[in-house]
């Protein structure tokens, strides 16, 4: 007895659910941030700490994955205050599902005036301010370790407050 | 505001203006030694040599936004 059509058709439709799993609805958001606090550099008595230039961060992040809620972003960097220099920042965001709380890790990039490579990780929060709009606020740890702008053998953890501004463009 | 208030003084009562982490830390002209100091260009590799080299070099070697270590480089402050 032929099994009918329709349930041929059901069970092939459920395997193929399961060998592959619907793609992440593309969710986009945009994101300007400003970052401050305290850089360190060496150890012991030559053990600098000393303010960070401030961070202003331009970026826009794409939701890739649903399970578990991976983002990923890129965009602009640029340092001023004391200092004026440009570069790049790219990154992974996990964002648990009904929580406020967010974690990065990715890395960032000077290229002009002087060069500088880094990682960073941060943690925070962000809260709707309205539909569309967010506040955010995140601890961000950056370690650079080589560039232009070290010198030989150094490297600076720079550990900042990022108060941001997302806009969800869902 | 009273938290943000202590934190900004946490924050400047335990910078170190003297030491450099970064070559920008300094002033134009001058470069951030392995020593965590500021020192002029040609000078610096003499300082990243021998940290307690000749005078010439310690005279170089300047604080980080120090007015008067535009003077040591030799160009206006």
């Amino acid at each position: 007895m032929r099994p009918p059509v329709h349930l041929a058709a059901l069970v092939a439709a459920s395997l193929g659910a399961i060998a592959a799993p619907a793609a992440a609805e593309p969710l986009w958001l945009a994101e300007i941030s400003a970052g401050y606090g305290l850089a360190m550099s060496g150890k012991g008595v030559q053990m600098s700490r000393r303010p960070t230039p401030l961070t202003l961060t331009v970026t826009a992040a794409c939701a890739f994955d649903e399970d578990p809620p991976l983002w990923g972003y890129g965009g602009l960097v640029v340092e001023t205050l004391d200092r004026n220099a440009i570069g790049a920042a790219v990154g992974v965001r996990l964002t648990p599902h009904g929580s406020h709380l967010r974690v990065s890790g990715g890395g960032s990039v000077l290229i002009a005036p002087y060069t500088l490579w880094g990682a960073t990780a941060s943690a925070g929060a962000c809260a709707h301010a309205t539909r569309v709009v967010g506040l955010c606020g995140d601890v961000q740890l950056t370690a650079y370790f080589a560039g232009s702008d070290l010198a030989e053998g150094r490297t600076v953890t720079q550990a900042q407050l990022v108060l941001g501004l997302v806009f969800d463009a869902r | 505001m009273r938290a943000s208030v202590l934190a900004i003084a946490l924050l400047v009562a335990g910078c170190t203006p003297t030491l450099c982490g970064r070559t920008s830390d300094c002033l134009p002209g001058l470069v951030c030694t392995t020593a965590g100091t500021c020192a002029v260009v040609a000078d610096a590799a003499l300082v990243d040599a021998k940290p307690d080299a000749g005078s010439a070099a310690v005279r170089a070697t300047a604080a980080p936004d120090d007015p008067s270590a535009g003077d040591a480089a030799g160009q206006a402050p």
